[in-house]
């Protein structure tokens, strides 16, 4: 195997997983199995494979059941190009309190791909605190370039929580690029959590265009463990007063990854906060490029706008650079920026080594506590630790496969 | 009785500077031993020595510990084979708890001596049990090491971190500066609990103060980089009242 796909693991038959397994019917010569272990009791999967949504997968959920009821989040617009959902069989393995179910239901098979979008919406005044999530997964290797739309609309007063997962399983070459709409309206809130997990060959060009309104609330997390090459642009937009807007971002990358990371964020509104965490770990012959741009408009008085970027090189051979721009136009505003690029601490490692630690886990923990910083952002505990659990899987290099299961995955 | 620490004709410079020039000193288990000596003379670059800072740079002499030669060993390695550093300014690791340092520390200890790693409920047993011996909250463990703390309890953090590891030879580089007449006394307490018949401690301090609560069975004077005088427990006295000034004059009359 191609030292490329390194963090593919073995293609074996998995050991019995504990979370829900769906069979991959996609794939006619395989019999792998996908597991993902963000999930949380109660939360509400879609895949996308290739491009394709399988909405019966949204019934692959563990726990308590209440969390699949017809109740419809999301919901795909008529394909544009006017073809009726497929109807095919499918199997679907789940494992309620560890008694092993097979059900057989009917599958809607769409594309998501360009001008068809995914649709998310979270109806007005509904709460939903149990975490929607969409797992994206590049296999197909006759289909190696997609690209695809996800809308995501928290209407007025409402609550939301989405996963996003992008992983690769084959080893081609895959080019994704995915534009990610969000639209936070009046007094909603809405936490937006992307993790990125794909191998050394894939490029992944994500585009977030997020609105947040009067009185609403918006968060991200973009935990970037691996890709050949990202690029990360989010523009956003704060359009009534009183909205507030949070993006954290987290980017590891070595060998001779290339991330890029822009952010536009735009004050349009007065007494507008907006917070910007962005920390990433390079090794190897890794190159980061992090823009960051505040711009307050003229009448965006009382903005309160703040930026950091902290960059860590473990080698050097790896490369950061930072470059935060502030336009302001208003005159009664609070806006700072921070950069720095740095290696690891000199003294912090040889205290550790003092009290018997060893060189490599030194680095190691010096790494995670550098990430933690991003990471304690996660609101939802169980994700943040399984989150943590795997940026350290990803600092250790064992990478992220998971050690129960034959797949890459998270 | 065989000696823990043999120190010969020990030479270091840091930066290009000759700070150690010619250390002689042999320590043997059970004693106490204190180093004073005026600012600049080379007692921290001798601890930094024994603990394996890469900074420093040995340029002639041997270190023995056990037998073994210790100036080839890594500082890790220094720690499992028994040597404990107890820093003079403890250093913060924002992010990185108390719990998870310690634990980690234990774990790599014991992974070296072919023992299994202590479970969540083990280490926590102990780590309450180590962190009694300095009075120590026990919500100190979840904070990031040494982050915010003062100077007491960076110095009591120390001891903790010292009762923990179980150290042969432990050397406690001006573990009094900063610490008030309360703390000095917790801290002193520590240490002595933790002596025993086996293992042996080198305190370097600038004052009697510390001394009379951690009493030394042998005092040294280090001046420029050498041990200029080695005498019983009342040199400290000496110092104390006296100053270095009479000995300084002796050793540049003699030397």
């Amino acid at each position: 195997m191609d030292n490329n796909y390194k963090y593919l693991g073995n293609f074996t038959e998995p050991k019995d997983c504990p979370n829900a397994l769906l069979s991959n019917t996609l794939q006619n010569d395989s019999h792998g199995n996908f597991k993902c272990r963000v999930p949380l009791k109660n939360t509400r999967q879609y895949f996308v494979v290739d491009g394709m949504l399988r909405e019966g997968d949204s019934f692959v959920c563990s726990g308590n059941d209440s969390a699949c009821s017809n109740d419809k989040i999301a919901e795909c617009t008529d394909s544009a190009n006017g073809k009726e959902p497929v109807q095919r069989e499918f199997s679907v393995h789940t494992r309620l309190d560890k008694v092993s179910t097979k059900l057989s239901m009917p599958e809607h098979v769409r594309g998501i791909e360009k001008g068809n979008p995914l649709n998310i919406n979270f109806p007005e005044g509904k709460v939903v605190e149990n975490l929607l999530q969409i797992i994206a997964i590049r296999t197909n290797p006759q289909k190696t370039e997609l690209k695809y739309d996800i809308n995501i609309t928290a209407q007025k007063n409402s609550l939301g929580k989405v996963v996003l997962c992008s992983h690769t399983l084959a080893e081609e070459k895959f080019l994704t690029a995915e534009n990610i709409n969000i639209k936070v309206c009046e007094g909603a809130t809405l936490d937006f959590l992307a993790m990125q997990n794909e191998h050394n060959l894939s490029s992944h060009v994500t585009h977030f265009t997020i609105e947040v309104c009067k009185d609403a609330t918006f968060h991200l997390n973009l935990i970037t463990l691996h890709g050949g090459e990202i690029n990360n642009n989010i523009e956003t937009y704060l359009t009534g007063e009183h909205a507030n807007c949070e993006l954290d971002g987290l980017y590891l990358a070595d060998g001779k990854q290339k991330i890029k990371t822009e952010i536009n964020l735009t004050h349009k509104a007065p007494k507008c906060n907006s917070l910007q965490l962005f920390k990433g770990i390079l090794g190897g012959e890794a190159v980061s490029n992090f823009s960051g741009e505040i711009l307050v408009a003229p009448d965006a008085q009382k903005t309160e706008a703040y930026q950091s970027n902290n960059n860590l090189l473990t080698s050097d051979t790896a490369r950061a650079t930072s470059e935060p721009h502030l336009i302001i136009y208003a005159d009664d505003v609070k806006c700072s920026h921070g950069a720095t690029v740095g290696s690891l601490d000199e003294g912090e490692l040889f205290y550790m080594r003092s009290r018997g630690i060893n060189v490599d886990e030194a680095k190691l923990l010096q790494q995670q506590a550098f990430a933690y910083a991003v990471l304690e952002k996660i609101s939802n505990e169980e994700l943040r630790s399984r989150l943590s659990d795997l940026v350290e899987r990803r600092l250790r290099g064992e990478f992220t496969h998971c050690s129960d299961c034959s797949k890459h995955c998270c | 009785m065989e000696n823990l620490l043999e120190i010969n004709n020990l030479h270091a410079t840091i930066s290009g500077k000759e700070i150690l020039k010619g250390i002689n000193l042999v320590v043997k288990p059970g004693e106490v031993h204190a180093i004073m000596g005026p600012n600049g003379s080379g007692k921290s670059t001798l601890s930094a020595v024994l603990a394996g800072n890469e900074n420093y740079i040995v340029t002639d002499g041997t270190v023995k510990f056990m037998g073994k030669n210790l100036l080839e060993m890594k500082p890790e390695e220094r720690s499992w084979a028994g040597i404990f550093l107890g820093f003079q300014y403890p250093v913060e690791i924002p992010g990185v708890t108390n719990v998870n340092f310690m634990k980690t520390a234990v774990n790599e200890h014991r992974k070296e001596k072919n023992l299994p790693a202590l479970s969540a409920a083990e280490y926590l047993k102990m780590m309450r049990e180590k962190m009694a011996i300095v009075q120590m909250d026990p919500s100190f463990s979840s904070r990031g090491v040494n982050v915010g703390f003062s100077g007491g309890e960076k110095k009591r953090n120390e001891i903790f971190q010292m009762a923990m590891l179980d150290p042969t030879l432990a050397i406690l580089d001006e573990t009094d500066s900063g610490l008030d007449v309360d703390a000095l006394r917790i801290v002193a307490h520590g240490v002595n609990k933790l002596k025993t018949n086996n293992n042996a401690f080198i305190v370097i301090t600038h004052y009697q103060r510390l001394l009379d609560y951690i009493v030394p069975d042998i005092v040294h004077v280090l001046y420029k980089g050498k041990i200029i005088k080695t005498a019983g427990k009342e040199l400290a006295h000496i110092v104390e009242t006296k100053g270095y000034d009479e000995m300084i004059k002796e050793q540049e009359e003699n030397g």
